[in-house]
């Protein structure tokens, strides 16, 4: 049985992936600091760790719901994120650090103590952003983000040939978060992408499922921006 | 321009570069710090970037991140990578924000062999011209063949 490590799932995008790995045949464990993580891995038969990724003792629950499970990693997805947006004026360091501790550090984190683990020829897929490659309001959360295209360029080298290591950059993607968005912004950002429509959490998942899969076995290193074209548009 | 770099030879160089004087609005070189190995000290050494980019943006001063060519290219330890390509995704975060206001904001990317002084002339050259606003400016040979983030 493979088992892939999902952090962030207990909603949205997180979610979605674990739910669409589950169609691979994968044996999940959601990661989640949201209690809501429990009634999300029952609804897919996973395992549900309610830990936060950027405090060792999480990262300790997690490997051993990992060891629970009699078998090693196969794919670790490192989604969970958090924003705290903001113009820079009025950005505040607390929330500076608090969104590249989680974003970056905890990525940076758990792969280092899971990678391994991982099972020869496993694969790690970071979830970035598109707004890696400038937002406004996201000084903290684009670094955070670049930061982590950084993480898996590097770390795609180091664990080559045995891991493979790529990254997904959603853009705006339809979720609880964005729909408080409000009409007038919404409308703006969607007539900027060539698609002319919100991303959906599955469209976020069918990247990641195919960047873990051997399907991609020839694909380290890269980022995979999805984002309905507004990388270029 | 002020300057934040941890190398002597480096920071005198830098010290001559862009507009004269220290003082925020006169602008910001940020050197980032190589050899990172925990995360406790990357997150100190963002957390600088940005308290001295915000002192220096408020002022309305220019910001250069220099960084090496090949943390950005991925081939160096992970947080240094991190650090690399978290600066370029910072400084084209901070043009877009800016850009109503004439804000600059850039990366200079330097290859091991380029000398201080080359990497003090193209600080000159970018906030002279606001060439480079918001993408990476790469000193050096390191980055050919490959693809930049």
């Amino acid at each position: 049985m493979k088992i892939a490590v999902v952090t962030g799932a207990a909603r949205g995008i997180g979610f979605e992936i674990a739910r669409r790995l589950t169609k691979d045949g994968y044996r999940l464990v959601l990661v989640d600091v949201d209690p809501r993580v429990g009634d999300s891995a029952a609804s897919i038969d996973a395992t549900p760790v309610k830990a936060d990724i950027a405090d060792p003792e999480g990262r300790a629950q997690i490997r051993s719901a990992i060891r629970s499970e009699e078998g090693q990693p196969t794919l670790l997805v490192n989604n969970a994120g958090i924003t705290r947006d903001a113009l820079i004026g009025d950005m505040t360091e607390p929330n500076f650090r608090l969104v590249n501790r989680i974003n970056l550090g905890a990525t940076f984190e758990l792969t280092s103590e899971l990678a391994d683990e991982i099972v020869d020829g496993g694969a790690v897929v970071n979830i970035s952003s598109r707004a890696y490659l400038g937002n406004v309001g996201q000084f903290n959360y684009a670094i955070s983000k670049g930061g982590v295209v950084g993480l898996t360029r590097s770390l795609a080298l180091s664990h080559a040939p045995r891991l493979r290591v790529n990254a997904v950059a959603p853009g705006f993607i339809a979720t609880d978060m964005t729909d408080a968005v409000p009409a007038r912004v919404r409308d703006r950002i969607i007539s900027r992408i060539p698609l002319q429509r919100p991303g959906r959490p599955i469209d976020i998942a069918e990247a990641v499922a195919w960047l873990g899969s051997d399907q991609a076995a020839y694909v380290t290193g890269q980022v995979l921006p999805c984002c309905g074209g507004r990388s270029h548009g | 321009m002020r300057v934040r770099a941890d190398d002597p030879q480096l920071k005198e160089v830098l010290t001559g570069a862009g507009r004269a004087g220290k003082d925020p609005r006169d602008g910001l070189v940020f050197v980032a710090r190589t050899g990172l190995r925990e995360w406790a000290e990357t997150e100190d050494e963002l957390a600088q970037a940005f308290d001295m980019t915000r002192e220096t943006v408020a002022a309305g001063g220019a910001v250069v991140y220099v960084v090496r060519s090949a943390a950005l290219l991925g081939r160096t330890e992970p947080l240094d990578a991190a650090v690399a390509a978290g600066l370029l995704s910072g400084a084209r975060a901070l043009a877009l924000e800016r850009r109503k206001h004439n804000g600059y904001s850039t990366v200079v990317a330097v290859a091991d062999d380029v000398e201080p002084k080359s990497v003090a002339d193209a600080v000159d050259l970018l906030v002279a011209t606001r060439g480079a606003n918001g993408q990476a400016f790469v000193l050096g040979e390191e980055h050919l063949g490959a693809a930049l983030p």
